[in-house]
């Protein structure tokens, strides 16, 4: 039996996706496929210990958590990198994806590939972030990620991590004044009931990294790899295709709920934040240069 | 594995082994029969103590544990006294008000008595109370704790059902009120029958002015953590640690009672506690993973569902499973078992999760004097020196009371939803 | 402690003797290191609760510390409550049994809470080597540092699971249990 774990509820389209891995998965290799979604094995972090350790075999996870096994994979989350989601998916399916699967499998972990997260945005309890300056001293909580860490810090914000279960109670008890997401995660918690200032700030790509255990990998027979291989590229196109969509209709859903939406000045961003590539690029100097080129920004 | 894994807990379990060895050998046994890694029993160890809401309970023990060692708990007596002492039967009066007030400073049932217990029934004794009535008092007020905020039980439903626990503490207070006004009405009526003398404090208001107005911001300490909770000042676990700092001004400052060796008396008994509660959370969490790679809480919501149809059979069919277990097994385990598959059951019939977390944990707070393990009885009964049964014929009218309780709150959403 | 002192001649003494020094050691050891967990959690959340009113800014970190403290303030309680003996359990057997069958019981007890925390123990590997791969955000320690805990917890509850068993087959006393529970 395969266990297939993700921390996604029914309605995201993680889940969806993790539904179809576990019916492509089960008809290619005859073996029985255990969905378990909603966090049910761990959150993102323990998932990951799990699946190294074997007590799982894939999880669809964080990019946060993994870029604490993995650090690299956390620089595809550098402040405006992607101009959209397709350019970010060509970058991904090519050789950084390999490097990072290396990198992975150094920690016991096999990159299988990657499905989307969506570009994530700032909501507010009171107003509206469209400039920098509006940053500054915000109490805004993030995943538990070093670069949205840094992106924040670079802006002069307050950033601290909080696991995701406790963010409603944290932010209806002023202890943020603010949160960062994709809009699917935003809309599938409610987020925007809360902090209905919605600023398109567009600040970093986060992807789904769906990985599996090396140990139950390196086990698996070729033909059974293949299978895992063409299960996650399946299922996870149409995962891309359903963020994308949802990022476009969930706005005027979520403006007829009492969201308020504002465009940011993306070129005063992309200044403020500068720093956090210079600081990335002393540890990872290669890295950043291949990033920049491949998102097109040199 | 899931039926080797119930058969293994619960010899283990009869046989005396710790309830927490008894989780972890029934799931060891049920993987390795599986041909499972056993691996994920580490990870799920560890998985509960990385939640920043569980902080709360070291920190409303320790709270508890500052507040009531020095000169407040013989204070909460003496205003108990003042107000009800008057009355037939003043003692077991007191008792009942003293939980509902101590309820306020501690999370706990067995905390609550073991402290009134030990200052108060062996004045009932020596006032002619017969010691199964003192006892049957005490084991069954004790409970009060466990609903009126703050709340360990109620903490450990709103982590394991994903439930707010600013709202579970609020929807507390009501059904705590009723079942402290439900057992002093038992009370008053025993002690008439029974002719129980009154005990007046001696020398009345006059003499305790000075203790009153020194009580006062003990007793405003539930005030302090709901309204910090419910104006969103604070997260529950921050508030837990504004409470222990709100224990030390108050003895520090007010009461001048603190030493050092009192404080890290208070930091070891709060250590013990949670790590007695704590290994028994984590051990269930591997039970937890063992259901849900079964699909046992989705399959068996869906049979009851299927099987009894009316909300309403439900709901006394839960009751009933729970007091049942509740008679067996401590309050947290209980909770931290049942949660999840009854969260799923009442989700599948409309109920709020919010008064399901009441009802359940009122529920299993009667197995705390209920026999064959009830902790709050064994304490009494040991306190009062008298045998079980004896206590147990006492308590008849106050399960009464309680089942009442139980079933307004079970059946009328409005005592806990508001 | 009167059984010690009635065997104290006997080789089962300095059994009796050793089991109970290093018990009181790991006692001792949870106590030091419960309370300090302890103490500092709570400071440092008092600290950032008084900032955030204040300066308007709390210190990141201090969302993230219990990740490393409440494992170990929890493993701490565990050792001290295994040190003293008030694990919850149900403890009705034991009290309608005579004293041999009593004293076969226990043992099997102790046997059972040795087994259990040995299969924590030997299983435990796979997880303790992810978890060096694995860094907490804003504190940059590796997650083993927590993990950690649990295998003192656990070792230390069969040490003196080992160490109550051949007290008792070195003659020590097998009065009922105490009942312990802590809702
Ligand atoms: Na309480
Ligand atoms: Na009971």
């Amino acid at each position: 039996e395969v266990i297939f774990a993700h921390g996604s509820n029914p309605g995201n389209p993680r889940y969806t996706a993790a539904e179809k891995w576990a019916e492509l998965y089960a008809a290619c290799s005859g073996e029985e496929v255990n969905h378990a979604p909603a966090a049910t094995m761990g959150d993102d972090a323990e998932m990951l210990t799990s699946a190294a350790a074997g007590v799982i075999q894939v999880t669809a996870n964080s990019q946060g958590a993994m870029s604490q096994v993995v650090p690299e994979v956390g620089l595809l989350g550098l402040p405006f990198l992607f101009k959209d989601l397709p350019t970010a998916w060509e970058v991904l399916d090519g050789e950084v994806g390999e490097m990072i699967d290396t990198r992975a499998q150094n920690a016991g972990l096999k990159v299988l590939g990657f499905w989307d997260n969506g570009i994530r945005n700032i909501t507010h309890v009171s107003k509206h972030v469209a400039a920098p300056e509006d940053v500054k001293g915000m109490k805004i909580r993030t995943p538990p990620d070093p670069m949205t860490l840094a992106i924040f810090e670079a802006l002069g914000a307050n950033p601290a991590p909080l696991a995701w279960s406790e963010l409603p109670t944290a932010l209806q008890s002023g202890v943020f004044e603010g949160q960062e997401n994709p809009l699917t995660n935003i809309y599938s918690a409610k987020l925007h009931e809360i902090t209905p200032y919605v600023t398109m700030t567009g600040h970093k790509y986060e992807s789904t990294p769906v990985v599996a255990g090396l140990s139950w990998w390196s086990g698996l027979s070729e033909d059974a790899q293949k299978c895992a291989l063409d299960a996650t590229a399946e299922a996870g196109e149409m995962q891309r295709q359903m963020v994308l969509e949802s990022d476009e209709t969930l706005r005027p859903k979520m403006e007829e709920e009492g969201a308020k939406f504002a465009e940011a000045d993306t070129a005063a961003f992309q200044a403020a934040t500068a720093s956090v590539y210079d600081d990335y690029a002393e540890d990872y100097p290669d890295l950043v240069a291949a990033l920049k080129a491949a998102a097109g920004l040199e | 594995m899931t039926a080797p894994l119930i058969w293994i807990f619960f010899a283990l379990l009869a046989l005396s082994v710790p309830v927490a060895h008894a989780m972890l050998g029934g799931v060891a046994a049920a993987l390795w029969l599986d041909g499972k890694p056993l691996a994920v029993m580490v990870q799920r160890l560890y998985s509960p103590t990385q939640s920043f809401p569980m902080l709360a309970i070291p920190f409303f023990i320790l709270a508890g544990n500052l507040m009531m060692s020095g000169k407040f708990g013989v204070f909460l007596v003496n205003i108990a006294q003042l107000l009800v002492g008057n009355l037939k039967g003043g003692m077991g009066q007191v008792s009942i008000i003293g939980s509902v007030m101590f309820g306020g400073v501690s999370g706990s049932a067995v905390a609550d008595a073991s402290a009134l217990g030990n200052a108060l029934i062996p004045v009932q004794k020596a006032q002619g109370y017969p010691g199964g009535f003192a006892a049957a008092i005490n084991s069954a007020s004790s409970t009060v704790s466990v609903l009126i905020p703050p709340s360990i039980p109620l903490i450990l439903y709103g982590l394991v059902s994903s439930t707010s626990i600013i709202d579970l503490f609020i929807a507390g207070i009501l059904p705590g009120i009723m079942l402290g006004v439900g057992m002093f009405a038992m009370v008053w009526i025993v002690a008439n029958r029974r002719d129980l003398p009154r005990s007046p404090l001696a020398g009345g208001f006059t003499a305790f002015r000075g203790q009153l107005l020194m009580a006062t911001p003990a007793l405003l300490m539930p005030i302090f953590v709901i309204g910090t909770l419910r104006f969103g000042i604070a997260t529950p676990t921050e508030v837990s640690v504004l409470a222990v700092a709100y224990a030390l001004l108050v003895s520090g400052l007010l009461y001048r009672d603190l030493t050092w060796g009192g404080i890290w008396q208070a930091c070891v008994d709060a250590a013990v506690m949670t790590g007695a509660v704590m290994i028994i959370i984590m051990a269930s969490s591997t039970i937890q993973w063992v259901l849900t790679a079964e699909r046992v809480p989705q399959e068996l919501a869906a049979w009851v569902a299927e099987t009894i149809r009316q909300p309403w059979l439900i709901i006394l069919a839960l009751n009933l499973v729970m007091l049942v277990v509740g008679a067996f097994l401590d309050l947290p385990a209980a909770v931290l078992l049942l949660g999840p598959i009854f969260v799923t059951i009442a989700q599948a019939i409309g109920m709020d999760p919010v008064q399901l977390g009441l009802v359940m944990v009122l529920n299993l707070s009667i197995g705390l004097y209920t026999p064959p393990v009830g902790t709050t009885l064994f304490i009494s009964a040991a306190i009062a020196q008298v045998g079980i049964g004896a206590v147990i014929r006492a308590l008849l009218p106050f399960y009464a009371v309680a089942v009442v309780v139980l079933l307004l709150v079970s059946f009328i959403p409005a005592l806990t939803i508001h | 402690m009167s059984a010690a002192a009635r065997t104290g001649q006997r080789p089962s003494g300095l059994v009796l003797a050793i089991s109970q020094v290093v018990i009181l050691a790991l006692d001792w050891s949870g106590r030091v290191i419960a309370v300090a967990s302890l103490g500092f959690m709570f400071a440092l959340l008092l600290v950032n609760v008084v900032l955030r009113y204040t300066l308007g800014e709390g210190i990141a970190w201090a969302y993230e510390i219990h990740a490393l403290l409440l494992p170990w303030l929890v493993a701490g309680g565990v050792v001290i409550a295994a040190a003293r003996g008030v694990n919850i359990a149900i403890t009705l057997l034991p009290d309608v049994l005579g004293l041999g069958a009593r004293r076969v019981l226990i043992l099997a007890v102790h046997t059972a809470v040795l087994v259990t925390c040995l299969s924590v123990l030997a299983s435990s590997q796979p997880i303790l080597k992810a978890s060096t791969f694995q860094t907490l955000a804003t504190l940059g320690i590796k997650q083993v540092w927590g993990y950690s805990s649990l295998i003192y917890a656990f070792a230390g509850m069969a040490v003196i699971a080992a160490l109550e068993l051949l007290s008792v087959l070195a003659g020590k006393s097998v009065d009922p249990a105490d009942i312990s529970s802590f809702s």
